[in-house]
């Protein structure tokens, strides 16, 4: 019985075959299943878990050496269900080792993944930079002292490039923890010259350094229930997979510096003047940031250095990494923002450099970010938010991230310069959310926390001021559109991932924000977006959560099929499309014959009479009827036209019959619209159409996107208007992201391109800049300098 | 104008500041039949090309503004004769205008007809970035061809 049934199936299978894309298709088959740790509505499941990591940590900076040296405690708690005979770590240091995959799988030129200060070999002038990197002889990466249990026995470790394993000499059990110790230390890179996440600036006038510190320590690796162990060896440009835990953390740095970390600081009294702990008390409840290290305070202490050093204490509860930031260059300003009762500080430390730039934006921003984003997802949930000042940088830990940006050296910044800092602090700042507590896998899937990020942003941005995204000059219209639709083979769909294959930026970033835009503002609307999206935010909040995860949940909050949208936007690298092709115009019949009759009499004698007709008129002297009148009869004398007695009583019996439903039909004098639209472009979208009446009054009319549901490509709709319409546009606030702007006007519009428009401004036509600067020499010169 | 394009525009700033960036520029190459002519639209972000600038010792806070000085427009218009080539043709520089996160270059070419073959050089910021990558989009009336240049290909050869 079960062998026919399947016999049937595949035969079933074999003469229907796929021949359409059905883009409503559920995506059950793309997504992951699900099971009793992550169920089908997005949740954890019942037997969810997470294995998590807890670090007590002793580091020291040397300020003369720009070594870093460290010792620590793990210990690290098996909540998975399985048995554990051996540990991962990472060793991320180890990218710079001088023997370090990194550097054999880049080619010429690749190396410092920092903007402006990569050189390439093209042409035929090589630049110095690239020579130098065969003279590389920074001895970068981790040396291990040791690796030792609990009770200070060696453990045996074997280390491949990148990564750590740890042997146990027994098994750990689920639901057990292991305690153990390793000893390191590393040479600090110089992050201007090398890149990178983390580093540090040397001044060289003064012999001073700015310290950013991070993937400073051998961490755990994540073990889950997706993929087992993540130990994919980090090659530099992919991101992190992090687990929560407790950390302790104690750094010794120089007396003289200024120090920011992730954590709460635990011995203030020890490292803090009187003065510093007072303006600390003042920022708690202050209108406007307070400095806690002063301008000139820094700049003295940027004089001397100090040979003695401090240790500063800090705890952070259930954080997914950490990292701090230290100099003595340092200014240092707060400001306490009230979240719902609870006092969340918002600081930032930033050398005189980046004055005013930074005193005036930076910790506003965090404190901003702060609130926009706990509206949108949930209240912060750590006690301080730092942003900290390196130059050409953009990068996040929790509770610190670490971004560029300083104006030039008199101070002077372009508004360029200040909204590029208001965004990025923003950006980084997000990150705490997205990916650090809603802790989703960026190696894996980029687009989580970035697009994520990038989106929460962007309404972020929006209400720091409503101006903020006016652009004067060129619009940003274009490089979606441009990149969407262009060469396909040059987009992957969002939801391929894979280090080897080049993922555009786009895909991580720009796509998926606008993806969830176009959910918010189009396809759900605000309301049930809103609502979907803070669901997802705290459901998984402290938890780790895969795209399907996000998928589902979007879904069950809100009741909205969204498997097309998904499809369409992450699984595919269509663009969006969709055509006005035609519009044909109807009008009720009244079935009264002296209205029908009148009007279809107007349209025979308007309408063109058959050439050859035209032509008989002339060269016809005279037909029979004509000549003998004797031919014709009632028929020929019948006037067609004519409206007789028979066609009134017809009239009156039809009218007599109808109810008075149908009554109210017919007596109306609507217009009716048959309108044709194609989907060109593959992603599809709902249809927002708006009429211009002929009185100048617009109506919008939204079409929800299943009425792609049933039509391969193509549309057709009747609208009922009272009024004529004079025009229809499609898509007329710019929502659903449609590259081609020319096929969505009735009657046709031709839309002039920016090039045109460019032109067309006056610019003096198509004169080059030579003839234009020589035009202007020539002219008298009335300039007022 | 509230628009979709615009959330793209802030977003796709920010990226190029966090650790994780990218490096793109579209251009648009439209050629009108009936005038005999190429009309060229090349975008950028306009962080590269401070980076550009600066790396010349221009000073770039005046960029976009009345106050900038024509040698900007002059440099600009040098480099990107020497990064956009266009194979058997001169093109004229008409000007660019700058926004807060993009900037775009007009460039046209009079007296053109669509050769069988015709090779375009795009190898913008490719000394500044090795992961730069520059669509082209050609247009023939509404037929589309397009191409992604690196910089181990930074030439590509339309067919018409």
């Amino acid at each position: 019985m079960f062998k026919k049934i399947i016999t049937t199936i595949l035969a079933v299978s074999f003469i229907y075959p796929q021949v359409n894309v059905d883009k409503f298709k559920q995506l059950s088959e793309d997504i992951t299943t699900p099971n009793t740790y992550r169920t089908a509505a997005g949740y954890p499941g019942h037997d969810y878990w997470q294995q998590e990591a807890d670090y007590v940590m002793n580091l020291t900076i040397d300020d003369e050496t720009q070594i870093l040296y460290g010792e620590e405690t793990i210990t690290f708690h098996n909540n998975s269900p399985d048995q554990l005979s051996y540990l991962w770590l990472q060793l991320d240091q180890n990218t710079r080792a001088l023997d370090s995959d990194s550097y054999s799988t880049q080619s010429m030129g690749d190396f410092g993944a920092q903007r402006g200060r990569e050189k390439t070999m093209v042409g035929e002038s090589v630049p110095l930079n690239t020579l130098k990197n065969f003279y590389r002889d920074f001895d970068g990466g981790f040396k291990i002292e040791h690796v030792k249990d609990g009770l200070n026995r060696d453990l045996p470790y074997i280390i491949n490039k990148t990564m750590m394993r740890v042997d146990l000499p027994k098994a750990l059990r689920p639901g057990e923890s292991y305690k153990f110790k390793i000893k390191w230390w590393y040479n600090i890179n110089d992050h201007i010259k090398d890149g990178g996440r983390s580093g540090y600036e040397y001044f060289e006038e003064e012999d001073n350094y700015i310290y950013t510190i991070a993937q400073f320590f051998p961490r755990m690796c994540m073990y889950n229930d997706i993929y087992g162990w993540q130990n994919k060896q980090f090659l530099g440009r992919g991101e992190f997979t992090l687990i929560f835990g407790d950390y302790d953390v104690k750094i010794t740095v120089p007396a003289d510096h200024v120090l920011g970390a992730t954590g709460v600081l635990q011995n203030p009294q020890q490292v803090l003047t009187q003065d510093q702990m007072a303006r600390l008390v003042e920022a708690k409840t202050a209108d406007q940031p307070v400095k806690i290290v002063t301008n000139s305070e820094a700049l003295e202490s940027e004089k001397t250095h100090s040979e003695e050093t401090k240790t500063w204490h800090f705890r952070a509860e259930n954080v997914r990494d950490y990292g701090f930031a230290t100099s003595r260059k340092y200014l240092w300003d707060a400001i306490g923002v009230d979240l719902n009762g609870k006092t969340i500080m918002a600081m930032s430390y930033y050398p005189n450099e980046a004055e005013p730039l930074w005193g005036m934006y930076s910790t506003k921003a965090v404190a901003h970010t702060i609130d926009v984003y706990s509206k949108f997802t949930f209240d912060y949930p750590y006690p301080v938010a730092i942003s900290a000042h390196i130059n050409n940088m953009g990068m996040e830990y929790p509770m610190i991230c670490f971004n560029g940006y300083r104006p030039e050296e008199d101070g002077t910044y372009s508004e360029r310069t200040k909204k590029g800092l208001i965004s990025v602090v923003i950006h980084e700042v997000g990150h705490n959310w997205f990916p650090m507590i809603v802790n989703s896998d960026e190696r894996q899937w980029t687009w989580m926390d970035e697009g994520l990020d990038s989106f929460v942003q962007y309404l972020a941005e929006q209400e720091w001021d409503r101006d903020y995204s006016s652009r004067r000059g060129a619009a940003g219209s274009g490089y979606i559109t441009n990149y969407m639709k262009g060469d396909k083979s040059n987009i992957m769909p969002i939801m391929t991932n894979s280090e080897s294959i080049y993922q555009f930026g786009a895909n991580a970033y720009g796509k998926p924000a606008t993806a969830l835009n176009i959910l918010r503002n189009t396809v759900m609307g605000r309301e049930l977006f809103d609502f979907a999206f803070k669901e997802y935010a705290q459901t998984w909040m402290f938890k780790h959560p895969t795209p399907t995860d996000f998928f589902r949940i979007m879904e069950n909050a809100s009741a909205v099929d969204l498997d097309w949208f998904w499809r369409g936007w992450f699984f595919g690298n269509d663009h969006v499309d969709i055509s006005l092709d035609s519009v044909d115009w109807y009008q009720l019949s009244s079935m009264n014959p002296e209205v029908e009759k009148e009007a279809e009499k107007e349209v025979n004698d308007s309408s063109e009479e058959y050439y050859g007709r035209q032509l008989d008129k002339e060269d016809i002297k005279e037909t029979l009827t004509e000549r003998d009148p004797a031919a014709k009869d009632f028929y020929d004398n019948y006037d067609k036209d004519q409206i007789t007695k028979r066609d009134k009583k017809d009239y009156q019996d039809f009218m007599d019959d109808l109810s008075e439903e149908d009554l109210n039909v017919v007596s109306q004098e609507d217009h009716f619209y048959s309108v044709k639209f194609s989907d060109k472009g593959g992603l599809i979208m709902p249809i927002i159409l708006q009429f211009e009446y002929e009185d100048g009054e617009k109506e919008v009319i939204r079409i929800p996107v299943e009425i792609w549901r049933f039509n391969r490509g193509e549309v057709t709709k009747v609208f009922k208007t009272e009024k004529p319409v004079k025009n229809m546009t499609l898509d007329p606030f710019f929502e659903t992201a449609d590259v081609d702007l020319g096929n969505n006007h009735w009657p046709e519009k031709v839309q002039p391109t920016r090039f045109e428009t460019f032109k067309s401004d006056g610019w003096g036509g198509s004169k080059n800049l030579m003839q234009r600067v020589l035009d202007d020499a020539a002219k008298p010169d009335t300039s007022e300098e | 104008m509230n628009s979709i394009i615009k959330v793209i525009s802030s977003i796709f700033l920010l990226s190029i500041l966090s650790a994780h960036q990218f490096f793109i520029s579209t251009t648009e190459i439209q050629f009108k039949p009936e005038e005999q002519r190429a009309e060229i639209t090349i975008q950028v972000f306009t962080h590269d090309i401070d980076l550009l600038l600066e790396n010349a010792s221009f000073k770039t806070i005046d960029l976009g503004t009345d106050k900038e000085s024509d040698a900007i427009d002059i440099f600009l218009a040098n480099y990107l004769s020497d990064n956009f080539i266009i194979q058997e043709y001169r093109w004229s520089y008409l000007g660019k205008e700058v926004g807060d996160d993009y900037t775009a270059f007009f460039l046209e070419i009079e007296n053109f007809s669509l050769p069988p073959k015709i090779s375009i050089l795009n190898s913008l910021f490719m000394d500044l970035y090795t992961k730069q990558r520059n669509i082209v989009n050609f247009y023939n009336d509404k037929v589309i061809q397009s191409a992604s240049m690196t910089n181990t290909n930074p030439v590509f050869s339309f067919n018409f």
